[in-house]
C-alpha cells in the first residue's frame, strides 16, 4: 500500500516536471521556429485579417471541424439520457420582462460578433456562445424549450455546422482546390457561410445541453408573449 | 446528483481552465510583436469542448444518480 503511494507520487513527480520543462522550453525558447510567425505571414492569403479566425477557420480548419464533431456527439449523447427534465417554473413579471428585451439583444450581439470576427476579436464561438446564453436565459425564466424550434428544426440546427462545413471541404475538393483549403478569391465569403452556420449549431447545441435531455415536442409552458425562437 | 462526480467535474473544469489561462500566457510575444493567435484557437476550441464534456458528464451523472 505504501509502496504504490510512493511509487504514485513519484510518477505524478515526473509527469510535472516534464510538463514544466516543456513549458519553460516553449516560453523561453531561442532558435526554435514558432509557428506563430508563419501564421501571421500568411494571414493575408487566409481571407480574414483577424489571425486568430485565419488559423480556426482555414490553417486548422481541422480543428474546428472535429470541435463541431465533439459537440454533436455530445449532444447526443445528452439526448439519449432521455427527455429533458421538468423545466423551471415560470419567472415572475420582471424576469419575463427583462427576457424579452436581453435575449433580442443577445441575438443582436451574436451577428455583431459573427460579423466582426473576420477583422477584429469575436467569431462564431463567440456568437454561439452568446446565443447559447440566450436559450439558458429563456430557459431559466420558465420556457421548457429554451427558446429552441421545434424537434424537426432543432435536428438540423444541430447538424447544421458539421454538415456545411463537411460539404463545402468536399465540394472544394471535388474542384480541384483540396480538402479544406480555401481558394483566396472566395475564402471570406466560404469562411463567412461556415461561420453562420457554426454560430446557429453552436448555440442550439449549448442551449439544448442545458435542458438536459431531448426537448419536449410541444412547450409546457408557453411563451406570455415574444422571444421564442432563437 | 453524485456527489464525488460532481466534485472530480468542478476539479477537471478548474484545472481545464488553468490550462487555458496558461496557453494564453504562452502566446504572449513582447510588446512590440502582435501574440501568437494558434495557442489561442487552441483555447477557444478547447473551452467549447471542455463545456460540452462538461454538460454530457454531468446528465450522465444526474441519470446515474436517479433522482431528479
Amino acid at each position: 500500500m505504501r509502496v504504490r503511494h510512493v511509487l504514485i507520487a513519484l510518477a505524478l513527480g515526473i509527469i510535472g516536471i516534464n510538463l514544466g520543462w516543456v513549458l519553460w522550453l516553449g516560453v523561453t525558447g531561442e532558435g526554435v521556429a514558432r509557428l506563430a510567425d508563419v501564421a501571421l505571414e500568411r494571414v493575408p492569403e487566409s481571407g480574414v485579417s483577424n489571425p486568430v479566425t485565419a488559423v480556426l477557420l482555414n490553417f486548422r480548419a481541422y480543428d474546428t471541424l472535429l470541435e463541431l464533431a465533439v459537440l454533436l456527439a455530445a449532444i447526443l449523447g445528452i439526448w439519449s439520457a432521455g427527455p429533458a427534465l421538468t423545466g423551471f417554473l415560470p419567472g415572475g413579471p420582471v424576469l419575463r420582462s427583462l427576457t424579452t428585451s436581453v435575449v433580442p439583444l443577445l441575438i443582436l450581439a451574436a451577428g455583431y460578433m459573427l460579423w466582426v470576427g473576420g477583422h477584429a476579436p469575436g467569431g462564431a464561438f463567440q456568437a454561439g456562445a452568446l446565443l447559447g446564453a440566450a436559450g439558458v436565459m429563456l430557459s431559466l425564466a420558465g420556457q421548457a424549450n429554451a427558446g429552441l424550434p421545434s424537434p424537426r428544426v432543432l435536428r438540423l440546427a444541430i447538424v447544421l455546422g458539421v454538415l456545411v462545413f463537411t460539404m463545402s471541404a468536399v465540394v472544394l475538393m471535388a474542384t480541384g482546390a483540396g480538402f479544406l483549403s480555401f481558394p483566396i478569391a472566395i475564402a471570406k465569403w466560404l469562411i463567412l457561410f461556415i461561420e453562420t452556420a457554426a454560430t446557429l449549431t453552436i448555440g442550439a447545441t449549448l442551449a439544448a445541453a442545458y435542458l438536459a435531455g431531448e426537448p419536449p415536442a410541444q412547450e409546457r409552458f408557453p411563451p406570455q408573449r415574444g422571444g421564442s425562437e432563437l | 446528483m453524485h456527489e464525488p462526480l460532481l466534485r472530480k467535474l468542478i476539479a477537471l473544469n478548474v484545472t481545464g481552465a488553468g490550462v487555458f489561462h496558461v496557453l494564453v500566457a504562452v502566446a504572449y510575444r513582447g510588446l512590440d510583436a502582435a501574440p501568437d493567435p494558434i495557442p489561442q484557437a487552441l483555447v477557444l476550441t478547447g473551452i467549447v469542448v471542455a463545456v460540452s464534456a462538461t454538460a454530457l458528464a454531468l446528465v450522465l451523472g444526474q441519470r446515474l444518480g436517479g433522482r431528479q
